[in-house]
């Protein structure tokens, strides 16, 4: 920029000049490009005529779109929904035509009736006067002795300190992000014999309530989801075929006559995993597609997810009920920091 | 019992006629009461049910046997369909996902090959091989006189057992390897009960102690009812939210307004 400041650059373009004679003036403060390389355009006065008829056309026919609308206002009673669909349409339509055919007017209007050369327009120089700059300089440094800001180190020092702590203030408010959730990560709502009851229901789940390839969503008996601490207690209980279930070791009687329980939280981001294809006994999460082997203790087979679906260990007591051995043996859910 | 009761280690042959005499008497009254009392039409039909049956025995030898078995066992490339059940034959038939048109991830629905007489027919022999779900008679599925209460509880059953993979308003969705959830949008209410009652290819059971008939016929309402809510937003765009209508947006939207810009700035 600078090295060029003193002597402007200017770019000559070609000029397309189509009926102005004088333009190569300033216009409105702008250089015009010099127009001698190509003659102006006859001016077509029938043709200039035909467009002007044609854009005053259209915005005619913007103004009707308005009439239209005001009308479509009036006129169409919300009575019922089906004449909701209709003004949305009317309303919709009109505006669309009052404002488009307004913009597209105005963009002929210029395309076919204004005339068309190019200017160029020098950039001023970014700098300000090296006077100017001294003159700064000056008042900043006087001020600045005046100031004291040097002589005073008590006000300086004291100044400092406060305008310090005001930024470190923020940082207190950290603490409205809590209460920390402490030990309510690592348990659910399950304990020790709690019956499996249906989550819409109610209802405690006995042996034989679901077929064989059927599944249900169990939540602990008088425990509700919109319960405090409840919303991690959703449980998937699925039966399978007699001696499909490979379980994993440790968890042999986990899953008795066929019926497994594992947590419905997919532990990659916490999404409700419903998705059950009872014929390749797959659990699969809606989300990012994680997907589950019921068959070998919801271990991942597809997918983001890290580790398998927590299991609940279950039982069949003697009224033929499910009951909770006790809560989940690992926190359930997506990973978090203090997992380990 | 009484009998027994006073003479507990008596020998039988102590009053053998008598004996007897009571047990043939108990025997025919009990015969005599259950024909009496048990329904008649089932009675009646039974001997036109058997031909059902052997009819149906026929369709299936033509037409479902090559890959079902000759009994029904099911083979390398097709279940068994013993134990299935009337509803199952009924639904896979009569939505027209058998007979197979070709291998895929699953069967897709199409016009039904078969007339509802031959479908029940074959439904009738598929029964008679093993039991198991059958196909529901009007009254345990016909949704009528919806309640609001109906409603709520079918959108929360619904929400609860089927929105997973059918989608909140019952437009269906993807599964694993090419495997879908179908759109409900159009399955009638007794095809919408089979289905829960026998579940179909990947879809779990539902059979009646996991979801009654009155649950399932308050799915069914809710089903009906937001299949025939209007929707004046113009466009439903498929209705399945924002994915596809920020794919409109970003593709129409956008393109229309990038041909615009275009337009104004072209030299003449």
């Amino acid at each position: 920029m600078s090295e060029t400041s003193g002597a402007p650059r200017r770019r000559r373009l070609p000029a397309t000049i189509r009926r102005a004679k004088d333009v190569d003036a300033r216009v409105g403060g702008r250089e015009v490009a010099a127009h001698d390389e190509q003659p102006p355009a006859v001016v077509d006065a029938h043709a200039e005529q035909k467009s002007e008829r044609q854009v005053a056309l259209i915005f005619l026919a913007s103004a009707a779109c308005t009439v239209g609308f005001a009308i479509g206002y009036v006129a169409i009673g919300l009575k019922n929904i089906n004449d909701v669909e209709l003004s949305n349409y009317v309303l919709g339509l009109t505006l669309t035509g009052a404002l488009g055919f307004l913009g597209i007017g105005m963009v002929l209007w210029t395309k076919l009736l204004m005339p068309h050369y190019q200017v160029t327009e020098e950039r001023h120089p970014f700098a300000s006067p090296d006077a100017d700059r001294q003159e700064f300089a000056e008042v900043f440094n006087q001020g600045l002795d005046e100031l004291g800001l040097v002589r005073r180190p008590i006000l300086r020092r004291s100044l400092l300190t406060a305008a310090g702590l005001l930024g470190v203030l923020p940082i207190f408010m950290l603490r409205d992000l809590g209460p920390k959730p402490e030990k309510t990560l690592f348990h659910t709502r399950w304990t020790k014999d709690a019956r499996l009851t249906d989550i819409v229901s109610k209802q405690p789940v006995k042996v034989g309530d679901i077929e064989i390839g059927g599944l249900m969503t169990v939540m602990p008996e008088g425990v509700a989801i919109e319960d405090k601490n409840a919303a991690t207690s959703p449980v998937i209980l699925i039966r399978l075929r007699l001696g499909e279930n490979v379980p994993y070791k440790g968890r042999e009687d986990w899953a008795p006559e066929g019926y497994v329980a594992y947590n419905k939280l997919c532990t990659h981001a916490g999404c409700p995993i419903g998705l059950y294809e009872q014929q390749t006994h797959q659990l699969f999460c809606p989300c990012h597609q994680s997907t589950f082997n019921v068959l070998k203790h919801c271990r991942v087979v597809f997918g983001p997810a890290a580790r398998p679906l927590p299991q609940l260990p279950i039982y069949i007591d003697d009224q033929g009920y499910f009951r909770a051995r006790s809560d989940f043996t690992e926190p359930v859910g997506p990973s978090f920091w203090e997992r380990g | 019992m009484t009998d027994t009761n006073a003479a507990p280690r008596r020998p039988i042959s102590r009053r053998p006629i008598s004996a007897y005499l009571v047990i043939v008497i108990a025997l025919g009254t009990i015969g005599f009461l259950y024909a009496a009392v048990a329904p008649s039409g089932r009675a009646a039909t039974s001997s036109s049910q058997e031909d059902l049956v052997v009819k149906g025995n026929q369709l299936f030898l033509q037409g479902c046997s090559s890959c079902h078995g000759l009994q029904g066992q099911g083979s390398e490339v097709a279940p068994s369909l013993i134990g299935v059940g009337a509803a199952a034959v009924d639904f896979q038939v009569g939505t027209g996902r058998m007979p197979l048109a070709e291998r895929g991830a699953q069967p897709l629905e199409k016009t039904p090959r078969y007339t509802q007489a031959d479908i029940d027919a074959m439904a009738a022999f598929v029964q008679s091989l093993g039991g198991g779900p059958l196909v529901p008679r009007p009254e345990e599925y016909a949704a009528s006189g919806t309640t609001p209460e109906d409603l709520a509880e079918g959108g929360e059953l619904f929400r609860t057992n089927c929105a997973s993979c059918h989608n909140f308003v019952g437009k269906g969705g993807a599964l694993t390897h090419g495997k879908y959830a179908p759109d409900l949008t159009d399955t009638t209410p007794k095809h919408v009960y089979e289905a829960m009652s026998t579940g179909p290819a990947n879809m779990p059971i539902f059979g009646e102690r996991t979801l009654n008939d009155e649950e399932k016929q308050r799915i069914i309402k809710y089903l009906v009812h937001i299949r025939n809510m209007p929707d004046p937003g113009g466009n439903s765009l498929g209705r399945i939210g924002p994915v596809s209508e920020g794919l409109v947006g970003w593709l129409v939207g956008i393109g229309l307004l990038v041909v615009a810009t275009v337009w104004i700035g072209a030299r003449p």
